[in-house]
């Protein structure tokens, strides 16, 4: 199978000091793969993630190299091309469930206006989509929750509606920075199910996390993450039976779960 | 119920205000009895101003003036001016009028201006459009009002004679003093936009947005935006309240037959029904205004729309 | 701090213009080339010229002697008055917040019913009943502007007590005072000195609109708004002798609105 997505070489910088946050990264990812990219605090992981979803304000940051997706280079296309992806074949879930939605807004109302930005249909049709997809996902109460105000929902709410809407449209690569780490552990473990699912239905993830015991339950590969470099890639088997860079063995080992293999 | 205690509170402010208001204008270093005597004479004698002193009323113990003034306008009777012994309450509403068609325009101009310029200064920050805005909105809050108008006469009215010096009455009498009055007030709220826009556009909910496929310009115009609005609308109301009672210096400036006119010149005729009335209706019309923009504020604001803070449904 | 300030430029410029009014100011009499009182009216309305720089008003009066006086005038009203409304704000703003209890809550209770009047009709009020002149301004001016400064000053007080530091610092043993003086307000210095900053300039606005008025001076006094009222009966024939007064308000006003903004920016620093 062809690579869905492709990094090659992607570097970052900010502008006004010309100091690189991210160094030549270069990754691949074939459709229905999850990819775990695991790294400390500050290594880079989520600007990398913003890059390739363009979402870096180009005036701070000097970006190069290629984010190849469906043979196209995304960083080359110009803007209107790029909003016609996103959130149709790429998707992304954010960190912070509670600051990811407009507070002034219902969320009724957000999920409609991104349905409506990229298909065709009436403000009513497209409340019914996503109530339905957000009665998919668990929510009895779904009408509720649509006409509600994000202040009024939970952290775990919020993260499961984020993930429904990031599938609402049938994308075929799914971004999750750091979702899980806002979250306890008991609503982590069901958002982890969700993306269980999601991988069962087809859909490529890029998992983000510094937490092993996470990519230990999703990942088929993995890549390491250090200073804005790739220090080590593998499969996750690879990974965490011998691990072959210091660093690498330096995270495991302050991870509880270093002796923990699930076999899917 | 919190509804009722604001109002009371309302009145407890309005009656506070009406007192003091009282109290200036009668603590005054020439008598009133005397000054409307003179008025009347070149020289009174005693007798006369006694008798005025009698006639007015203003033998009287303060407090029974007050209450007495009080009642009366309540009933809406604001007394009669010294100067044309006609009713205050009849004029002041002429004046009135005057005064809200020339804010009214100003306003106008500060609702077309002020959210254009604010999000072009946003977002070219510190590049050329932005250091243009914010360099003439600086000069803007610098800049005394009645030198602008002036300038503005001699600009469009001496020099190149567009508009008339002294005019009122029709759409191009307000252009000019419109501008003046709305210029102080469209800059300083442009660096209060700008600065709450700024803000908001480093929030989380602007990139989860992006991420969805939203242009920039949506985002900004439906979301950024109206996060944004609450300090810009508290300041709008003030200014409101601002314009109608500061009004006396452009009125000046242009000749315009408003309240804040009458009341400088009732002020240097000590005439005190008259700065009574109009102390007591700019500090209503100020307390109205800023009233109105607290309203607006909250509901604006869904967090108090649905009166708990922050509650999670399971 | 101080580095920061001499790296920006609008706090530069700010500064500078600020330090060239105050020098003419103090330079005044050196400066001016005749007396700003001295009326002359077989001289007057001439043309720029060596003598006159910028030439003569009504009375013959040297423009440029009387906009150079201007300066004493303008500043040394506004940075009195100023100073005032600073201790009687920061003062009472204080032990507003810092105290709480009765004494706020009679506090907030004056400052609403004071902050129903616009400033603008205080004052004017206030000169109907004092009758006109520089001193009446001033205390006009002070009377109508405290109730600002002080809920201003007991708003940033307010949200600086609500902060770790000083729940530390009251862990630890130090009394209110030592609290107050020692940290709370030297923490909030940098941002009074912007309220300030901007409040020096709308003040030289104010003083220079009542004078326009008439309330103020009287037109012999060389403050720049009763020279633009006195300008104003030759704004057909003279009006240059409109222009130069305003400018040096413009200029004035806009030193102080600079250096504030610009200390604004850098204590709420933007990221780019």
């Amino acid at each position: 199978m062809d690579n869905l997505l492709e990094i090659q070489n992607l570097s970052i910088s900010l502008r006004q000091k010309n100091s690189p946050i991210v160094k030549g990264i270069s990754f691949s990812i074939r459709g229905g793969q999850v990819l775990g990219i695991i790294g400390e605090s500050g290594s880079g992981k989520s600007m990398t993630c913003r890059a390739i979803m363009s979402l870096l304000d180009m005036r701070r940051f000097t970006i190069s190299g290629k984010v190849i997706f469906h043979e196209k280079n995304l960083l080359a296309m110009p803007d209107k091309d790029v909003q016609k992806l996103l959130g149709t074949r790429l998707a992304m879930i954010m960190q912070n469930p509670m600051t990811a939605f407009d507070p002034i807004s219902k969320i009724g109302a957000q999920i409609v206006e991104t349905l409506r930005i990229h298909k065709r249909v009436s403000k009513r049709d497209a409340f019914e989509i996503g109530a339905h997809e957000l009665m998919k996902i668990g929510f009895a109460d779904a009408y509720r929750v649509m006409n509600s105000y994000p202040h009024e929902l939970s952290g775990g709410m919020l993260q499961r509606i984020m993930i429904a809407l990031s599938m609402i449209l049938s994308p075929e690569i799914i971004i999750a920075d750091e979702a899980t780490t806002a979250l306890d552990v008991h609503t982590q473990a069901i958002i982890l199910d969700e993306f269980l699912k999601m991988r069962n239905s087809g859909i490529a993830l890029v998992i983000v996390t510094h937490n092993f015991g996470v990519l230990a339950k999703l990942a088929d590969n993995v890549i390491v993450i250090k200073d804005g470099e790739v220090v080590e890639e593998g499969t996750v088997y690879q990974i965490f039976d011998s691990p072959q860079h210091s660093y690498t063995k330096e995270l495991l080992n302050a991870t509880v779960l270093r002796r923990e293999r699930i076999h899917a | 119920m919190k509804y009722l205690k604001k109002i009371i509170s309302l009145l407890a402010v309005l009656i506070g205000v009406s007192i003091l208001s009282f109290m200036m204008a009668n603590i005054s270093t020439i008598e009133p009895a005397e000054a409307i005597a003179r008025r009347a004479y070149s020289n009174p004698t005693q007798e006369q101003i006694a008798k005025i002193r009698l006639e007015k009323g203003l033998d009287r113990p303060i407090a029974v003036q007050y209450i007495d003034w009080f009642s009366s306008s309540l009933q809406g009777d604001l007394g009669t001016s010294y100067q044309t012994n006609q009713p205050v309450v009849g004029e002041m509403a002429d004046k009135l009028k005057a005064t809200l068609s020339l804010t009214g325009a100003a306003l106008f101009w500060v609702v077309i201006f002020v959210v254009p310029l604010s999000i072009l200064s946003a977002t070219e920050k510190n590049r050329f459009w932005d250091h243009l805005i914010r360099g003439i909105t600086v000069l803007g809050i610098s800049i005394p009002s009645f030198w602008l108008g002036f300038l503005l006469l001699i600009a469009f009215a001496i020099s190149l004679p567009i508009f008339k010096v002294v005019d009122y009455g029709n759409i191009n009498s307000l252009i000019l003093p419109s501008i003046t009055l709305a210029l102080p007030v469209i800059c300083s709220s442009v660096r209060i936009l700008r600065a709450t826009l700024l803000k908001n556009m480093k929030q989380d909910y602007v990139i989860y947005a992006k991420s969805r496929g939203l242009s920039s310009s949506r985002i900004m115009w439906k979301h950024i935006l109206k996060n944004s609005l609450p300090p810009v609308v508290t300041i709008f109301f003030q200014n409101i309240g601002m314009m109608i009672a500061g009004s006396a210096i452009v009125e000046t400036v242009f000749s315009w037959p408003g309240l804040g006119s009458y009341f400088v010149s009732s002020i240097i005729n000590r005439d005190l029904p008259v700065i009574n009335g109009c102390v007591l209706v700019f500090a209503l019309i100020f307390v109205l205004a800023n009233t109105v923009g607290e309203l607006t504020n909250r509901m604006l604001n869904p967090r108090m729309i649905s009166g708990k803070e922050l509650v999670t449904i399971a | 701090m101080l580095k920061k300030i001499f790296r920006n430029p609008q706090a530069v410029i700010g500064l500078v213009m600020i330090l060239f009014i105050t020098l003419i100011a103090l330079l005044a009499s050196v400066l001016a080339p005749h007396d700003p009182m001295a009326v002359n009216i077989s001289m007057k309305f001439l043309s720029p010229s060596s003598e006159y720089p910028l030439g003569t008003d009504q009375l013959g009066r040297c423009v440029l002697s009387r906009i150079i006086y201007g300066t004493r005038y303008s500043l040394g009203i506004a940075i009195p008055i100023l100073f005032f409304l600073a201790v009687i704000g920061t003062t009472l703003g204080t032990l507003g917040a810092w105290l709480g209890g009765w004494f706020d809550r009679r506090l907030t209770i004056i400052c609403n019913i004071f902050m129903a009047f616009p400033p603008l009709v205080v004052v004017l009020a206030l000169i109907g009943v004092l009758g006109q002149g520089i001193l009446n301004l001033i205390v006009a001016i002070i009377f109508s502007m405290w109730v600002w400064f002080v809920k201003v000053i007991r708003s940033y007080v307010l949200i600086e007590k609500n902060k770790d530091y000083v729940v530390a610092s009251e862990i630890v043993g130090c009394n209110s005072a030592q609290i107050l003086l020692r940290h709370i307000l030297p923490n909030l210095f940098p941002v009074m000195i912007v309220y300030f900053s901007t409040g020096v300039a709308s003040i030289i606005l104010m003083i220079s609109g009542y004078s326009f008025l008439g309330l103020g001076f009287g037109t012999d006094i060389p403050e720049w708004g009763a020279m633009l009222n006195a300008g104003k009966q030759c704004l057909y024939s003279k009006p240059m002798l409109i222009v130069y007064p305003g400018l040096c308000i413009l200029f004035t006003a806009s030193a102080f609105n600079l250096f504030g903004e610009a200390l604004r920016d850098i204590l709420s620093p933007e990221e780019v």
